[in-house]
């Protein structure tokens, strides 16, 4: 359950700022697969950052009940200078869990090879995404938070991820950010579109994207 | 309840955080953690060097090594947690990424390690010199151990302090180190408070460094018990620079989070 009370969060640019939320209020659907719709800069990350707790809002309240996942984008959580297995343990050490377990998941679900004892940095944008989502389906979380990173990486590995979300659909919800519609219209069930200072959802994620395509031609 | 799962998660956190910087510290390169131990060797090597030289006396106890090894473990503790607690942030920020990892649980870790680590190199050293021969008697655990402690504090403090203000004014980093260096000369490293002109030690005597460092003497030696260091001032000062690091720390973090 994640819950907004007359949240704001604008950020300082050079002439003047830029608004994110203005005195926002409003209840994320439960158990439903959120697509997060804007234009660029309207703050799409932003918000699922606010949503994991990776970022303060200015001023409100979000209350969060649930485990979510850390935002899964390619600027991601990843320490650039150490390698794969480094990052995994890292994060098994902070959510708590067994270290074995989640490395051999990672190392059959990621098809990362060598690749894995390598340094992030080293890291193609594809083989980070494969590497955060494999990582994340081993932790189980309740809410997956995606930034743009699905849809990434050839026909195979998007089915993997498919099929693995498929198989957690039961237990638990993504909310993504994605510039692909066809991304959005394969996993959502209802989609919040950004206007700059607020948010809307739309249950008819059609007609969501069709509003956001007008936005980006005006 | 909820304070208890906190505390568990931000253990978890702290603990994640110290292996990955004792990983990124010593077991990237195979000289590892011979470079803890090579600074104070250098240090001591190099007074050695310069005292006999001067045909000067010790000026505490009978051996160079260990008056100069009782000098440069709280200077080092000092200067390497100031530069660690500074970089920090920088060196970790994508680890903010994960909502539990807090700025503050950075500079903790990073800052265990420090003193663990030349907690160890000091024991390494008494033991080296105990080898050769050295007579080592230790007096107070608990002073030794409580001018540690303020050192500690203090280091964090201006750490912290440092870590909010280059960001606004980049060059301060330099500034900053152009001034701490002569800290160096003026903190006793290298000699004791006593051996200066009444003059000179009032010149100096603003520096909590020269205080906490006669006073981790003070703890070590059976035979020295300086009468120049102000407990009291040493308290104070580091108290309220951690006060004010703490403060500068949680304006700073909320920024430090977004990307």
């Amino acid at each position: 359950m994640i819950e907004f009370q007359k949240v704001s969060k604008s950020y300082a640019i050079k002439n003047g700022k830029n608004t994110i939320l203005d005195n926002v209020s409003f209840t994320f659907p439960e158990k439903k697969n959120i697509g997060v719709l804007g234009v660029n800069g309207a703050g799409k990350s932003t918000l699922l950052r606010l949503i994991a707790g990776s970022e303060y809002a200015d001023s409100g309240k979000i209350i969060r009940r649930g485990r979510y996942s850390w935002p899964l984008g390619f600027s991601g959580s990843f320490h650039p200078s150490l390698s794969g297995i480094e990052n995994l343990r890292f994060a098994c050490r902070i959510y708590g869990c067994d270290i074995k377990y989640v490395t051999d998941y990672v190392k059959d679900f990621s098809e990362l090879g060598k690749y894995i004892e390598e340094p992030i940095k080293t890291y193609s944008s594809g083989m980070r995404s494969r590497l955060a989502f494999a990582l994340s389906m081993a932790i189980d979380f309740e809410v997956y938070l995606v930034d743009e990173i699905m849809g990434v990486g050839d026909q195979g590995f998007q089915k993997k991820c498919h099929d693995a979300f498929e198989s957690k659909r039961e237990k638990s919800s993504i909310i993504m950010v994605s510039h692909s519609m066809n991304t959005i219209r394969d996993y959502s069930d209802v989609a919040i579109l950004l206007t700059g200072e607020s948010l809307e959802i739309h249950h008819d994620v059609n007609q969501a994207i069709d509003l956001y395509n007008d936005l980006t031609k005006a | 309840m909820e304070l208890f799962q906190a505390l568990n998660v931000q253990g978890r956190v702290i603990s994640a955080l110290t292996l990955r910087e004792t990983r990124a510290r010593y077991g990237n390169s195979k000289l590892g953690f011979f470079w803890a131990l090579f600074e104070p060797f250098a240090h001591i090597t190099v007074f050695i060097g310069i005292f006999s030289a001067l045909g000067r006396a010790v000026p505490l106890g009978d051996s160079m090594g260990l008056f100069m090894l009782t000098g440069i473990i709280p200077w080092l503790l000092y200067s390497n947690t100031v530069s660690n607690v500074m970089g920090g942030l920088n060196s970790n920020k994508s680890l903010l990424g994960y909502p539990q990892v807090m700025p503050m649980d950075i500079t903790i870790s990073r800052v265990v390690l420090e003193a663990a680590t030349l907690f160890i190199v000091m024991l390494l050293f008494l033991a080296g010199f105990f080898y050769l021969g050295v007579r080592i008697e230790i007096d107070s655990f608990l002073q030794m151990f409580s001018a540690y402690a303020l050192l500690i504090l203090l280091a964090t403090g201006v750490g912290l302090i440092n870590a909010a203000i280059v960001p606004i004014y980049p060059s301060y980093q330099s500034i900053y180190s152009a001034f701490s260096r002569p800290l160096y000369f003026i903190s006793g490293v290298f000699f004791t408070a006593d051996f200066l002109q009444p003059e000179v030690f009032a010149a100096i005597d603003f520096n909590p460094l020269i205080h906490l460092i006669e006073w981790f003497r003070s703890g070590f030696y059976p035979s020295f018990q300086s009468h120049l260091y102000d407990p009291e001032y040493a308290v104070a000062v580091c108290v309220s620079v951690f006060a004010l690091g703490l403060i500068v720390e949680r304006v700073n973090s909320k920024k430090a989070r977004q990307v």
